[in-house]
């Protein structure tokens, strides 16, 4: 008999009542594992977790990342990014959405976090749009669902998460996140078409520009490719480890913040400064999901979850459907990290268990939360927005990611389908 | 990539009134500038470590042990910044559309469980440290006493349970001194 479903409703309650979710899976887990080895074994348990898991060396990989991000958000390449996507998509209508799409991948490709994405994109291509008269519903709809590729294509701090919860190669999911990441830029500028079918209003476009001239326009984001070629390439020719990428690649990108003349003394200590908060942040929602996952192991409740599955069917594809259901719905209520957090230690026993990649298995999940990001009523990326535009009403946002999400959906059925989309290049 | 952005404007989600105060200023300023030297010194660590494995052919030793002593140093050090910020993630959806009488008492109550769930772990790495003490564990190559590292670790965890003590008390000095 287990009472597992209990540890659940308590989970819950203290996620809803606003306690920290770090904190709140660390109470869960240690009443929890509490109930079933008694207290004093379970309080040695957290500092275990919270020591011996804090100087894991392969876990240096994130403040890295976290660096390298921050400093990309500071050395201002976004915007030689969006006028590079502009300068090739000028003549298009709805070229500016498209390029603020291609300049959102391009800036994922360097950066590690989908808010940080949109929220950075947000400040550059916002005032282009609105000064164009792109109505406000499609101008932030693209900025927030090309932000959510910040989590797919590499570097990417949920891929670095679940590799460690899964004890995946980071590298290898990293790589696994190119193609379907490509995909998702491709998709997200059909979206903008399709936003184009019911629009009535005029939308300007400029004359194309001459092919010299595009080539030109490139120059200034040759800093961001050679960044993303170098900490990826080094990866995947296997010359360095993610760890040791995520090193280079802030150096690189403290490099391109001196080189674009963005440096200075306080901006550095920024940078840091807010490395080492977002860190312990996010550590901390790890550890709380460590101590959370010891529960889940001694209850039994992956066992009973894969009963639970069992009853659509023994299929991989039925049990994929589930794990989507389940996530979908998550996603309405939980926010992206502390979702993974929370959810792969109960599901990926089971999909390793029905014989599924568990590189595959990474990048649906990413997948998935990037739904989570755009849809209502926990849509984190159309609350950043809100942030930075507060006039606009949520709705709108909302209302304007709907071919987006349609996108989303049906590059999910194409990753199912074919998983090579993932696995080619790992 | 800070990351809950906060779309609500009641005063209960700005940043804490007391983390502006002068008396945290230079505690503040000491936590920024020591753990962002530790964190200058991981990132040039993993690229001397690389340059000097495949130009010079002799990768810098201990670099990985140090790196793990920072690592933990770091996390732990920016825990008081994030509980006095209310930087922690949480969920919003039911607390959003709270009366006030109701939002003081439930920040209260939250602060008042942080500070519990600090105070225990806090508790447990004190615990931990010293048996690792107890064991004399140092790292292998540079040979580094691993249980003060622990200790530092406690001691942060507690500051922290002191600051989450400190936010819970927030709504008490706001509704005194609008009198």
């Amino acid at each position: 008999m287990q009472y597992w479903p209990v540890g659940i409703a308590v989970l819950l309650a203290m996620l809803f009542s606003g306690l920290p979710i770090a904190f709140a899976m660390t109470a869960t887990g240690l009443l929890g594992v509490a109930s079933i080895i008694g207290f004093g074994p379970a309080m040695s348990l957290l500092g275990t977790v919270f020591f011996d898991y804090g100087r894991d060396y392969s876990l240096s990989v994130l403040p890295l990342f976290l660096i390298m991000g921050y400093f990309v958000v500071q050395s201002g390449i976004a915007s030689e990014l969006y006028n590079a996507a502009y300068a090739w998509l000028r003549h298009r209508k709805g070229g500016l959405a498209t390029a603020t799409v291609l300049a959102c991948g391009a800036f994922s490709s360097v950066c590690g976090s989908s808010m940080a994405t949109a929220a950075t994109m947000a400040r550059i291509s916002l005032p282009s749009m609105r000064r164009f008269g792109y109505p406000d519903h499609l101008a932030l709809a693209s900025i927030a669902a090309g932000g959510t590729l910040g989590i797919l294509i590499p570097p990417s701090v949920i891929l670095v998460f679940y590799g460690i919860m899964t004890q995946q190669d980071i590298g290898k999911l990293f790589l696994a996140g190119i193609v379907p990441g490509i995909v998702g830029v491709i998709g997200y500028a059909i979206a903008v078409r399709i936003s184009l079918y019911g629009y009535k209003g005029e939308l300007p476009t400029e004359p194309k520009l001459p092919l010299i001239d595009r080539i030109k326009a490139l120059k200034g984001s040759a800093g961001a490719i050679f960044l993303f070629s170098f900490v990826m390439g080094g990866i995947y020719l296997g010359v360095f480890t993610p760890t040791e990428s995520a090193g280079m690649g802030a150096g690189g990108a403290l490099l391109l913040t001196v080189m674009l003349g963005k440096f200075s003394l306080k901006g550095l200590f920024e940078v840091l400064f807010d490395t080492m908060k977002t860190s312990a942040m996010m550590f901390f929602i790890l550890f709380g999901a460590l101590t959370f996952t010891n529960y889940v192991n001694m209850s039994g409740m992956t066992r009973d979850i894969q009963t639970f599955i069992g009853f659509f069917g023994d299929s991989r594809l039925s049990l994929i459907l589930v794990i989507l259901v389940i996530y979908l719905l998550l996603g309405c209520i939980l926010e992206s990290l502390s979702m993974i957090m929370l959810t792969v230690p109960v599901f990926y026993p089971i999909a390793a268990a029905h014989g599924i990649d568990l590189i595959w298995f990474g990048i649906f999940i990413v997948m998935v939360t990037e739904v989570s990001l755009i849809t209502p009523p926990v849509g984190m990326n159309a609350f950043v927005l809100k942030s930075v535009v507060p006039d606009v009403p949520l709705n709108t946002i909302f209302r304007g990611l709907w071919p987006f999400i349609f996108m989303d959906v049906v590059r999910l059925g194409l990753l199912i389908m074919v998983p090579g989309m993932a696995l080619l290049l790992t | 990539m800070k990351l809950p952005i906060d779309t609500s404007e009641d005063a209960s989600s700005a940043p804490s009134q007391l983390a502006e105060g002068s008396s945290f200023k230079w505690l503040r300023r000491g936590i920024v500038f020591v753990g962002g030297v530790m964190l200058l010194v991981m990132m040039a660590m993993t690229i001397v470590d690389v340059i000097g494995r495949y130009v010079f052919n002799s990768p810098l030793s201990g670099a990985g042990e140090l790196t793990e002593i920072l690592l933990v140093s770091v996390i732990f050090m920016g825990l008081p910044a994030v509980t006095l910020e209310k930087g922690h993630v949480t969920v919003d959806l039911f607390t959003a559309r709270m009366p006030p009488w109701i939002e003081r008492w439930r920040i209260q109550v939250i602060g008042l469980l942080s500070t519990v769930i600090l105070s225990l772990i806090g508790w447990q790495l004190w615990v931990h440290a010293g048996q690792i003490g107890a064991y004399g564990d140092v790292t292998t190559t540079l040979r580094i006493p691993i249980s003060p590292v622990a200790y530092f670790c406690s001691v942060c965890t507690f500051i922290s349970a002191i600051a989450a003590l400190i936010v819970s008390f927030e709504p008490l000095f706001q509704r005194s001194s609008k009198g």
